[in-house]
């Protein structure tokens, strides 16, 4: 399997290599990786028609990325204290002329994620917190496939267009216990745009479907550890206790976004995005018996004023928000081992919401560099209906970005990032029934919240160069780039990232 | 353009309010009402009910009875419910009479908001 993805990547280099050579020059990377700082920028990537004209210039990549992350102990026990990857990828941004844009992405990514606990189940921040777990956990090995692949144009006055992506991931441990976890998922996105006056008006749809085969297994003759069907804040589905180890996970998630841009790279901006998602837990074991179903709704708006010439600058608020609804589904007597469903009960809440201002200033002369303060505040709040448990936690935090890019010679660039940031907890409280709880859940329940409830430090820096190499119509670039985390509970984390490949 | 920033606000407005969770009432009045034969009247009773929820193993008990029934607050669901006790009764020929009694089911549905069963007295 592996080797036929290598070939599926290396042909697909081999034909975008062929379409472009000769058209790209040294300016196409600073395009393309330049544009952090821009709020256009951002909504460009995410609605199909209006990426059609993100950039000017073509531009591939093969990347050899690896990864590596360690924390002190981990910040959340259920992802684990550290991880190293590998990934190879490539990916390509072609304008076929005028009016149509091709593009599309392969990658592999294998490794290693090192001390998760609480959790037996892939993608975490997906479906939290209805997962499978134990309290032993271990090193996961995990790889992954993904292809992309998109297509714009232009027809009339209207720009459309539209992408499919697809993503196979495996996650397994070769010691008790033993989760094997494998997930697909196939995501599309669709858009339309056409200009209205001063500005661009562009709409977007997306659609996802996802599965999750997730099952855990003993080969130990000394016996099994409990395998729970968690419900949220440390709270499980106890009539299935040992006997539902064998799971899988069916979702769709339908979304929309509206996007008001101005043409002419001054004005006013808006953009918005709605997203529902809903995940079904099945006992695989117990004829397809559907456990759970997590229903997430997120927002996202940002609107502001920006200027994007020889002096750039904007200035814009936004809100990120986020719902998870949990719904358990009560299971009546068994007959002839086919469970009836009696009724279901809305058990789990939690909202998210993000408010932020953000401003940067720059200028994109010679020396491109792009400052970007922002100030924000979170507000976090999850519930347990019955017996009540509540978590909640409010921060307000402070970040600033610095952008450099700078051009030393025809064929060298450099792109410096760095960024610090910091969030101070102005509110925290747990309520938990300490008394009808094992001793092992309120371990992790005060684990959890120790880290909820903490103040963070957190720095950023990243250095690209890139040398192209005129003769052969193509580039070299090299990444480095390391970011840590602190926080006030005696924790820290680093992570190191360096990557290496060619651009042409 | 006036007039299509405010649309798009109205929309995002409308989508924002389309996110209000409605709650749904997760409890259940449950009334256990309790059976005795025919032959026998029953004067006092006397117990504990306890209700064991099948899927969340939450146990529920109560000491207190209206008559002949019993009712608690529980979470809607599946219940196995045991009622331990004595009777104060008068028989037939109006001798009064005290017994330990039982009444139990092994499984009984509580979905509604107020929900009911009834259970027979077993005289141990």
């Amino acid at each position: 399997m592996k080797r036929i993805f290598f070939h599926i990547i290396l042909i697909g280099c081999m034909l975008t290599t062929h379409v472009v050579a000769g058209n790209v020059d040294s300016t196409a990377v600073a395009e393309h990786y330049a544009k952090g700082w821009d709020p256009l920028y951002t909504i460009r990537l995410n609605n199909m028609a209006l990426y059609r004209s993100a950039f000017n210039q073509p531009l591939s990549q093969i990347n050899l990325n690896i990864n590596y992350d360690k924390q002190k102990e981990a910040f959340i026990l259920q992802k684990g204290d550290g991880f190293f990857l590998t990934e190879l990828s490539a990916e390509s941004y072609l304008p076929l002329s005028k009016k149509t844009t091709v593009w599309g992405n392969a990658s592999y990514r294998e490794g290693r994620i090192q001390n998760v606990k609480w959790n037996s189940t892939a993608d975490y921040d997906l479906l939290y917190p209805y997962i499978m777990a134990d309290s032993v956990g271990g090193n996961l090995k995990t790889e992954r496939y993904q292809f992309s692949g998109g297509y714009a144009t232009l027809i009339g006055r209207f720009s459309i267009g539209g992408e499919i992506k697809f993503r196979a991931e495996h996650e397994y441990r070769n010691i008790d216990p033993r989760p094997r976890n494998i997930v697909s998922d196939l995501a599309m996105r669709t858009g339309i745009a056409t200009d209205l006056g001063t500005h661009t008006i562009a709409l977007g749809l997306e659609g996802d479907i996802y599965k999750q085969t997730n099952s855990v297994t003993f080969y130990s003759e000394t016996g099994e550890i409990t395998e729970y069907q968690m419900t949220g804040l440390g709270t499980y589905y106890k009539r299935f206790v040992g006997n539902a180890s064998a799971l899988y996970y069916a979702g769709t998630s339908i979304g929309a976004n509206i996007n008001w841009i101005p043409i002419r790279q001054k004005g006013f901006f808006l953009t918005g995005a709605i997203n529902d998602k809903s995940y079904k837990r099945k006992a695989a074991s117990l004829n397809s018996l559907p456990l759970t179903t997590l229903h997430i709704t997120s927002i996202a708006t940002e609107m502001g004023w920006l200027h994007n010439n020889k002096t750039d600058w904007n200035v814009n608020i936004g809100l990120k928000y986020e719902s998870r609804n949990g719904e358990e589904h009560i299971v009546g007597n068994a007959s002839s081992s086919i469970y009836p469903i009696i009724l279901t009960l809305n058990m789990y809440n939690s909202h998210i919401t993000n408010y932020y201002v953000r401003g940067t200033i720059g200028s994109s002369k010679n020396t491109n560099w792009h400052i970007s303060p922002k100030i924000g505040f979170i507000d976090y709040k999850a519930t347990y209906l019955y017996p009540l448990r509540s978590l909640s936690l409010s921060k307000i935090y402070g970040d600033i970005e610095l952008q450099l890019l700078h051009r030393f010679s025809n064929n060298i660039w450099l792109n410096w990032n760095v960024s610090g940031s910091y969030y101070a907890n102005t509110n925290a409280k747990m309520t938990m029934p300490y008394i009808d709880m094992e001793q092992s859940f309120i371990n992790m329940m005060d684990y959890s919240f120790k880290y909820y409830r903490a103040n963070y430090t957190l720095w950023r820096t990243k250095i690209r160069g890139d040398y192209h190499i005129r003769e052969l119509q193509m580039g070299l670039f090299g990444e480095l780039g390391v970011k840590g985390a602190i926080c006030n509970a005696h924790n820290n984390g680093t992570t190191i990232e360096l990557s290496a490949g060619i651009t042409f | 353009m006036k007039k299509t920033i405010r649309t798009i606000l109205v929309l995002l407005l409308l989508s924002l309010a389309a996110c209000n969770d409605d709650k749904e009432e997760i409890f259940t009045s449950a009334t256990i009402n309790l059976e005795a034969a025919d032959s026998i009247k029953i004067q006092k009773i006397q117990g504990t009910a306890k209700a064991v929820n099948i899927n969340t193993r939450q146990i529920t008990t109560n000491s207190q009875f209206d008559n002949l029934s019993s009712s608690m607050k529980l979470l809607r669901g599946a219940y196995q419910i045991t009622i331990n006790g004595y009777v104060v009764y008068l028989d037939n020929k109006s001798t009064l009479h005290t017994h330990a009694f039982i009444a139990y089911t092994d499984y009984c549905e509580f979905k509604d908001i107020e929900s009911e069963t009834k259970l027979k007295i077993v005289l141990i």
